[in-house]
């Protein structure tokens, strides 16, 4: 055989194996992984201690607020079977509070987010546009009312009205001083009040 | 208490009661070689977190039949490798990536010109995914060519002929730095 094909050299194999060690997982991975496992009934989880849940407390409305790109978040489709799906609406007005800066909003946003979508709770979610058209049966379109703007949205999965709020409740909106509107989306395709 | 022991002990641990502390030590002690091993094979980082995640659940899935006949980390490596070529697979069907369907066809050649040499990395992403596979099995993970044979449902003595294409080739793209007396140099 070629000199070429010979067993590698020490220094070739110390190479190839500090390649390895270079590639270290994302901190963020055992998170998603332990999510997905939980969701499937693989693992049963552990309470996290206060301290660990508190960013969900806070997290991204960022969006909202500083009209900072929240982007766009599908969930693949679900095999979640009867769960319903819910329309959360975010409120922003005049005691809505931004009280960090925008990319940390928006990470905030995206941990919430993603952690919904991996537990298959998030459907989607986009914020919107602070312009928009008030239609009325005569007369020309109008602007929005200045006030109560709703900023942005999310459209929840959840097996029950009580999992829906508790998952609108760890919406970080609220701790901004947001308001939250949530609303069971019928599944005669009728919007009806919760 | 022998590795192999202490490594059944640890999943028969998990699988009690689906313990989210014992799945955290199987995850930590695995999880660094399975990414490095996704990374290096995939090429593409955007893809390489939700190849490991999916290996993850398929593995945790699957755990109660691993019987110990290989390590759990060469167990949990063919949950990543079918994912990868998954993914592959799903990559050509949208027409974003080239990319063998079968790694047993794969014709990389050596580089015909030695003008570009290249780092170790980036010479090993340039080979072909089925000479990438078996390099990074038999050369960076350590499994034997009956284990590769196995997992890629090949003859052992094709992944033995495989690997020495693989290197052939990698030499010829790779760049190794030159050290002098412990001391790195050009």
């Amino acid at each position: 055989m070629e000199n070429k094909d010979r067993e590698w050299t020490e220094q070739e194999r110390a190479e190839l194996a500090a390649l390895l060690r270079q590639s270290a997982p994302p901190a963020e991975l055992e998170r998603r992984v332990i999510g997905r496992l939980a969701t499937a009934g693989l693992l049963t989880r552990r309470r996290a201690p206060v301290a660990h849940r508190s960013w969900l407390l806070a997290a991204g409305l960022a969006l909202l607020l500083v009209g900072f790109g929240l982007g766009r978040w599908q969930a693949p489709s679900s095999n979640a079977g009867p769960m319903a799906r819910y329309l959360l609406l975010l409120h922003e007005d005049e005691s809505f509070r931004p009280a960090r800066a925008p990319a940390a909003l928006q990470a905030e946003v995206g941990r919430w987010a993603r952690h919904l979508q991996q537990a298959g709770e998030l459907i989607e979610g986009d914020r919107l546009g602070r312009q928009g058209h008030l239609l009325t049966p005569s007369g020309p379109a109008t602007g929005l009312a200045p006030g109560d703007v709703i900023a942005g949205f999310f459209v929840l999965r959840a097996v029950s009205d009580e999992r829906a709020l508790a998952i609108a409740r760890t919406c970080p909106h609220l701790a901004y001083g947001g308001r939250l509107e949530l609303r069971r989306i019928q599944p005669d395709g009728r919007v009806g009040a919760l | 208490m022998a590795i192999a022991d202490e490594e059944r002990a640890l999943v028969d641990r998990f699988l009690a009661d689906r313990d989210e502390r014992a799945f955290r030590e199987i995850y930590r002690q695995h999880c660094p070689a399975l990414y490095g091993f996704a990374r290096h094979l995939l090429e593409r980082d955007v893809a390489v977190e939700d190849v490991v995640q999916e290996a993850w659940l398929r593995a945790v899935r699957r755990l109660p039949s691993f019987d110990g006949r290989s390590s759990l980390r060469t167990w949990l490596i063919g949950f990543v490798v079918n994912c990868c070529r998954e993914s592959w697979r799903d990559a050509r069907r949208h027409g974003t990536e080239q990319v063998a369907d079968d790694l047993r066809k794969d014709a990389a050649q050596p580089a015909e010109s030695h003008a570009e040499k290249l780092d170790l990395e980036r010479a090993l992403a340039r080979l072909a995914p089925g000479y990438r596979t078996v390099v990074l099995l038999h050369d960076l993970q350590g499994m034997t060519h009956e284990e590769i044979g196995e997992l890629l449902e090949i003859a052992p003595g094709t992944s033995k002929s495989q690997l020495a294409r693989a290197r052939q080739v990698l030499r010829s793209l790779w760049a190794m730095p030159v050290r002098h007396g412990g001391e790195d140099g050009k």
